[in-house]
């Protein structure tokens, strides 16, 4: 591998990092606040981009589709936490697993029904679509944006949870939702909102990614499947599990890719072992209430 | 009555742990709930703040049924708890810890930022370390103070003496003392006897999930034989 190619590979791994991190995020987020593992979070991601190739299609611009679609996404997820999830937070792990993979296979079915079996290309925005040249390497503008935007979210929603009042709750609830509810807190409404804000950053993730990845049917379980070895190898329910999880599944996948193509779903799972094995609880560990000194 | 229990029957899955406990707490009072290990005093207080709710009974806090309430319904009616073991936020700052509870109830509590470093001075010290790095008793005096700055009407307080050193002991009762002065009423669980006696107005003593005595805390303590049989002192 020659210094250019590494160069190259390590765009490409930082915009697929990138990426995982926005579906992450919100798994991570919704698995450490609500003890759900939500098995639907990669039919959002996959509907969010559908959702985006549509709008473009219906006249709509890439930008529109960027905003709308999350926010479309994000409606369905609220009204899934609202109608299903909230009945089954009191239940084992079983029943939710169980209801998640349910409606996973429900929207892919109802996405395969709408949009076909086959792969969909999303052409970035005109903006967008030529290449830049930095020393002496060409370089895809669109993933460049990517990487600015990727990196922009993450320190805005790293901002917010760490320094707004929502995010102090959002915090408290992570680690003891009874007691954050006995200070007052809406701990219903909260998880609410994740829930609805996680499933949006999964669609915005889907639609960012659509012009790199393409969409195709069984695009969804394989982010899914990614995201939660991000959650393993980060740590429950923390943001900067999240990021530094993301940065390692990711670069472990497209490197491993492009070295050993015959093992590159292997690297990911050597990696995840290897952080299981030093540090059980993921890198960034969550943290739960103290009980006693 | 700011508080009533009537009839209350709370289980853990099948193992059924409050047989029909009923109590009353009057505006201003402190009334100690005592007992032996596993005699249901936590359950007591995890069925009123509605934890684990009561499969029986009725919980009425200012004469509303609050049986299985949502904690933050409870919580924005006027119940503080101080829970066992504490329960801090670990990766939330002291500051963060009580902020969260002055913000979130959106009642108007009295208790400023201010007030609560010049009751606990410990807790401007270290306003800015995480939950996590306190000692024990800082953890206890960040618990009541987080507790009082949601503002309640009722204090409840889940053995806050636990595994700490006597001086601290001392002080939480020093504090509890103050927070009656001020006409605050306290329901407090204690496994620390003399502690509770030294507070409480009426005296509950549950044992198999149910009260077997009720009284003032002079007619307790003038009682070898309940003591012995209940208290085991």
């Amino acid at each position: 591998m020659t210094l250019d190619t590494f160069v190259l590979q390590l765009t490409n791994g930082l915009v697929f990092s990138l990426l995982l991190f926005l579906m992450a995020a919100g798994l991570s987020l919704i698995f450490g606040l609500m003890d759900v593992v939500n098995l639907a979070h990669g039919a959002f991601y996959l509907l969010g981009g559908y959702l985006g190739l549509s709008i473009v299609r219906w006249g709509g611009s890439f930008w529109l589709a960027l905003l709308l679609a999350p926010l479309l996404v994000g409606v369905l997820g609220l009204l899934l936490e609202l109608t299903l999830l909230r009945r089954l937070y009191r239940r084992g792990h079983l029943d939710q697993v169980l209801a998640t993979f349910g409606v996973a296979l429900i929207v892919a079915d109802l996405m395969r029904a709408a949009w076909g079996a086959y792969v969909e290309v999303v052409a970035p925005p005109a903006l967008l679509a030529g290449q830049v040249a930095i020393g002496g390497l060409a370089f895809p503008t669109y993933r460049l944006a990517v990487i600015a935007v990727g990196l922009s979210l993450a320190l805005g929603l790293w901002l917010f949870v760490e320094r707004s009042t929502v995010g102090m709750q959002i915090r408290a609830g992570v680690s003891d939702p009874q007691m954050a509810g006995m200070l007052g807190v809406d701990v219903p409404r909260l998880f609410a909102g994740v829930f609805a804000g996680g499933c949006a950053l999964a669609a915005f993730s889907g639609v960012a990614a659509a012009p790199i990845l393409t969409l195709y049917p069984g695009l969804d379980s394989e982010i899914l499947i990614l995201a939660l070895v991000v959650v393993v190898v980060g740590g429950l329910g923390t943001l900067r599990g999240a990021f530094f999880g993301s940065l390692i599944v990711g670069m472990a996948d497209v490197f491993g890719k492009a070295l050993l193509p015959e093992f590159s779903v292997f690297a990911i799972f050597v990696v995840m072992a290897a952080v299981l094995l030093t540090r059980p609880a993921g890198l960034f560990g969550r943290a739960t209430a103290t009980r006693g000194a | 009555m700011l508080l009533a229990l009537q009839g209350v029957h709370t289980y853990y899955g099948n193992s059924h742990v409050l047989h029909g406990v009923s109590l009353e707490l009057e505006a201003g009072r402190t009334v100690a709930l005592l007992g032996r290990n596993g005699a249901g005093k936590t359950t007591t207080i995890s069925s009123i703040v509605g934890f684990v709710p009561p499969r029986s009974g009725k919980v009425l806090f200012k004469g509303q049924d609050v049986t299985g309430a949502q904690p933050h319904a409870l919580a924005r009616m006027g119940v503080g708890l101080v829970p066992q073991g504490r329960r801090i936020f670990p990766n939330l700052s002291v500051r963060e810890n009580i902020a969260l509870a002055q913000r979130a109830a959106g009642r108007r509590t009295g208790w400023s930022l201010e007030r609560i470093y010049a009751q606990f001075p410990i807790l401007q010290e270290r306003a800015a370390i995480g939950g996590a790095q306190l000692s024990g008793g800082e953890q206890q005096m960040l618990a009541i103070a987080r507790a009082m700055a949601v503002g309640p009407e009722l204090l409840l307080l889940d053995e806050p003496s636990e595994g700490l050193a006597p001086l601290i002991v001392a002080e939480i009762g020093r504090v509890m003392r103050a927070l009656k002065q001020e006409g605050l009423a306290m329901l407090l669980v204690e496994q620390h006897v003399p502690l509770a006696l030294s507070v409480a107005d009426t005296v509950y003593v549950l044992n198999k999930g149910q009260i077997v005595f009720s009284g003032s805390p002079q007619a307790l303590a003038a009682d070898a034989a309940l003591k012995q049989q209940y208290l085991g002192i």
